[in-house]
């Protein structure tokens, strides 16, 4: 295979930096990753893919793959293969994405402190929230019983889990603002990438407008800022994405006749990379809310799990899985 | 023999060889079950069976088991579907 598209894509590539970077991916692994030889890897080596390591054996982070086979364009990089893959619903016709589905919801949170859980646990959790959107939640059940709020599930336990039984459904609503359709238009006009980042710098919207890497969390808390300044009232929300094992942020917005409205600068940006995707997820006249959307009550970079223990916040494992239940 | 070629595309993927397999196959038993090499494997199943897996069905299919079931009923639809 040719190397070009490799090689341009390492000229644009935002390296995690050094003080986030972990040496995950061997170079056998790491040439899957990029669909390329032996010696085009050392080549990416030369010309400056960051690699710890003697040459020979050294070891990359798996992100830096990731994004340098995103934008290769060449269809052989596994992140390439993969995000096609998973964006295949993108496709759907507008109905589909709007219709009401339900999806087996699990989630857990558990402490991922190196040396163990200390004294005195603490695990929150976000709730699911999906009566925000004309959803509803069924079969809800914690583990270990609930002591929380509206808005969060808390135990004093290492690990906290809840399952439950989601409804969601979409809504496809006419953006009248033009204040807001101006914001998006300035955001899809951006020229910004989406990449994997390390979790402290997902919400960094500078960095995001000097090296044009967004995350969710930095992308909507600028399409956010943008419409704030438009006199548009805005704000942000945390959740999941139902078949995608992710963590998502987005934007909503007051619009003019006084509904509120999403905005989803993300799945735009994923739209523009996701072969025949439905036009509506790029159309600046109209706000789509997708029927995956899971809300919960927090904003855009705020953690969705939590643990403390020993007196202290600890790093906090998150596993979640949101089944959807396909028809046959 | 649908099991034999699942247990090929996985041994490939997985990077093992075909024999090192563990009898079943699932993220309990195999190291290294990320959900990326599970993207990858599910991928690599479509390019040797001809078919389009739906992503919403990948979450259910970690195991062998469950990826002979889905196949088996794949791809008796896909014939019923053939013209005589």
């Amino acid at each position: 295979m040719s190397a070009g598209g490799l090689h341009r894509s390492l000229a644009l590539l935002y390296p995690i930096p050094a003080r986030h970077r972990r040496a995950d991916t061997g170079r056998a692994e790491a040439g899957q990753l990029l669909g390329c030889d032996d010696a085009t890897l050392s080549d990416l080596v030369r010309r400056g893919l960051p690699a710890t390591g003697e040459p020979g054996r050294e070891r990359f982070d798996s992100r830096d793959l990731f994004n340098l086979g995103l934008y290769a364009g060449t269809g052989q990089s596994m992140s390439e293969q993969v995000f096609v893959f998973a964006l295949r619903w993108m496709r759907a016709r507008t109905e589909a994405l709007l219709a009401p589905r339900t999806a087996a919801f699990s989630a857990r949170v558990e402490c991922d402190a190196p040396d163990g859980c200390g004294d005195a646990p603490r695990s929150v959790l976000a709730r699911p929230l999906p009566k925000e959107y004309d959803g509803d939640l069924t079969d809800y059940a914690t583990d270990p019983a609930d002591a929380g709020d509206d808005d969060t599930v808390v135990s004093a336990s290492p690990s906290l889990g809840i399952t439950a039984t989601l409804q969601t459904r979409g809504e496809l609503l006419p953006l009248r603002s033009a204040g807001a359709r101006a914001a998006v238009r300035e955001f899809l006009g951006a020229d910004l990438r989406w990449v994997k980042l390390p979790e402290d710098l997902q919400a960094d919207v500078d960095l995001m407008l000097d090296r044009g890497v967004a995350s969710c969390a930095s992308a909507s808390r600028w399409l956010r800022q943008l419409c704030v300044e438009a006199g548009v009232p805005a704000t942000t929300r945390m959740g999941w994405v139902v078949g995608m094992e992710m963590v998502h942020a987005w934007v909503e917005i007051e619009d003019t006749d006084g509904v509120t409205k999403v905005l989803d600068p993300i799945f735009a940006l994923f739209a523009a990379m996701a072969p025949g995707a439905n036009p509506v997820f790029r159309d600046p006249d109209q706000a789509l809310r997708t029927n995956r959307l899971v809300p919960t009550a927090l904003a855009a970079g705020e953690p969705l799990a939590r643990h403390s223990c020993g007196g202290r916040t600890v790093p906090a494992r998150l596993t979640t899985k949101i089944l959807p239940k396909v028809s046959s | 023999m649908i099991q034999q070629r699942v247990r090929d595309v996985f041994a490939s993927v997985f990077d093992r060889a075909p024999a090192d397999l563990p009898d079943r196959l699932d993220p309990q038993t195999v190291d290294g079950w990320t959900s990326l090499r599970h993207l990858r494997f599910v991928i690599a199943l479509e390019n040797e069976f001809g078919i389009e897996i739906d992503p919403d069905v990948v979450p259910a299919l970690v195991s062998d088991t469950a990826v002979v079931d889905f196949l088996t009923r794949e791809l008796d639809t896909a014939g019923a579907g053939r013209p005589a």
